[in-house]
């Protein structure tokens, strides 16, 4: 019986095309099905962003170049990378392709995040560092965690982040977008990470450990208090310069 | 069927072997069939905390191996219950000689003959940890009021409520009531805001601790220390998950003190 050959299966999916590398055969040969696969239908493929799924395959820097130099050659991009593989990851993060939720968006495992439902259809349109003109206007996504961050515990999202719960001291958030905590926070969270100047951060009860927006970096003040007050919700922006926080009001 | 039960903190030195020492010898008084399994390969104390280390011939890593021909051969009998036993630790091993899948067959095998098995987990959140939490059906995670180890204990929540099965509960340790009341100490309330968990019970700092560690006597057994009432009242707690946590006798005592302070401090939230 001949070897069967090692094949890669293109699906559509809600993210658009997904091409979906198999854990087992090299991926030399799934390279090759892949390059039939597109000749066969090069007028369908021509043009088309795709989200490559890689299982726990950790991807070398060769290996995803003659992938890339491959979709390419038809002007396709790629537009997300899924994967179990924190090599995959970290791979894709160097290369500023989007991680898919998911996979990576949680770097703690199991760690219970949604996407908030109604921001579904936004979230195809989502801006990727291909194609950033697809929103419209003042549509953003959004990643809601309905559960606190304890110490030890991070995330990274291209957008927006709500928390429903604390973070606590240890924890860390990093979003391109704002910040909003429905608790306590009291790790790091840098919101506008990628330069966004008005970018916020909001929560009920601000205590970070310290505090970044875009470039600007705020610290708590040293003495420690052992014994919380009562809060009010706050936000802290940018404003002359430095990072200013004040009540959060919705009277602006 | 017994439950399998983790002690375990993070940080080193809060209290992770004194308690499932103490804890053990309790329910072990009300007549509980306990075993209490040290998992701390390499740096074995709770032999020492039970005042059992003369009588080691096996151990957990000879389990392990197939040295003794079931675990059964490795179990210690207590001086004091014939009900309690334990497993020591391997002194010369390493914590990775056992796996967290040979963990998980030794806590099936002891829960069909025991009702309570105690894990007492090394510091730390390696290998030596998650063979520890590896067989266990709940956690108790144990911290002292200080600023570190509350952030230790709040991790290693965060890793056990990632594998959503533990239920992780809070046993607030070396907590003095006349530091808190100066503003020196976290409050029970403070620590309760960080971490979040249903806490189990609260033990005050008391002295008799090193000594009755030291001689290998439980304090859970001594009727007239602060800290023994205290551990008692967990074991209590622990058998029957009714009752509500109580911070004390009516009035006066240590432990009277420490509830008005309780009192006072969610009254101040």
């Amino acid at each position: 019986m001949p070897a069967e050959q090692a094949q890669v299966s293109i699906k559509g999916t809600n993210e658009g095309l997904t091409v979906h590398f198999p854990d087992g055969p090299e991926f030399s040969e799934l390279l090759e099905s892949l390059r039939t696969k597109l000749q066969e239908n090069e007028s369908f493929f021509r043009g088309a962003e795709v989200v490559l799924e890689l299982e726990e395959r950790p991807l070398q820097e060769e290996e995803f170049q003659a992938l890339e130099q491959l979709v390419s050659a038809l002007n396709m991009g790629i537009k997300g990378i899924s994967s179990n593989s924190p090599v995959t990851k970290m791979l894709g993060q160097s290369k500023n392709i989007r991680i898919l939720s998911g996979s990576s968006i949680i770097h703690s495992p199991k760690l219970v995040a949604q996407r908030a439902g109604h921001t579904r259809r936004q979230w195809k349109a989502a801006p990727s560092p291909i194609r950033t003109s697809a929103l419209e206007k003042g549509q953003e996504p959004a990643l809601l965690m309905k559960r606190g961050l304890r110490a030890g515990q991070r995330i990274h999202f291209d957008g927006h982040v709500v928390v429903l719960g604390d973070v606590n001291p240890g924890a860390e958030i990093v979003a391109t977008r704002s910040i909003i905590v429905l608790g306590a926070l009291r790790g790091i969270a840098h919101a506008g990470a990628t330069g966004s100047e008005d970018a916020a951060v909001i929560a009920l009860n601000l205590q970070p450990t310290q505090l970044r927006i875009s470039s600007h970096v705020g610290i708590a003040p040293d003495a420690r208090t052992t014994r919380s007050r009562a809060h009010v919700p706050e936000i802290a922006r940018i404003r002359d310069g430095g990072i200013l926080i004040e009540a959060y009001s919705t009277k602006e | 069927m017994g439950q399998v039960i983790v002690v375990t903190s993070g940080k080193g030195g809060v209290g992770k072997t004194t308690c499932s020492a103490n804890l053990g010898s309790g329910l072990a008084q009300l007549g509980k069939r306990v075993v209490l399994v040290d998992a701390d390969i390499g740096l074995r104390n709770l032999d020492i905390v039970m005042g059992l280390e003369n009588r080691i011939v096996f151990d957990l890593v000879d389990i392990v191996e197939g040295k003794c021909r079931s675990y059964r051969q490795a179990l210690i009998k207590d001086k004091r219950f014939p009900n309690l036993f334990l497993i020591p630790a391997s002194q010369t091993k390493d914590k990775e000689a056992v796996s967290p899948e040979q963990m998980q067959v030794i806590c099936e095998e002891l829960r069909q003959n025991f009702d309570y098995i105690f894990i007492d987990c090394p510091a730390g959140i390696e290998h030596g940890f998650r063979n520890a939490i590896a067989g266990a059906d709940s956690a108790l995670v144990v911290t002292t009021p200080e600023v570190s180890a509350v952030r230790d204990a709040d991790r290693v929540i965060g890793l056990l409520e990632s594998e959503e099965k533990y239920n992780p509960r809070l046993i607030l340790n070396r907590l003095r009531p006349d530091q808190v009341r100066r503003g020196n100490s976290m409050s029970i309330s403070d620590v309760q805001e960080i971490l979040n968990i249903e806490i189990l019970g609260i033990v005050p700092e008391d002295e008799g601790i090193v000594v009755s560690s030291n001689k290998g006597e439980p304090i859970v057994l001594d009727p007239h220390s602060k800290a023994g009432a205290a551990y008692r009242h967990i074991v209590r707690r622990l058998d029957d998950p009714s009752l509500p946590l109580s911070l004390g006798e009516r009035n006066g005592g240590i432990l009277g003190r420490l509830r008005k302070l309780f009192i006072r401090d969610q009254a101040a939230l």
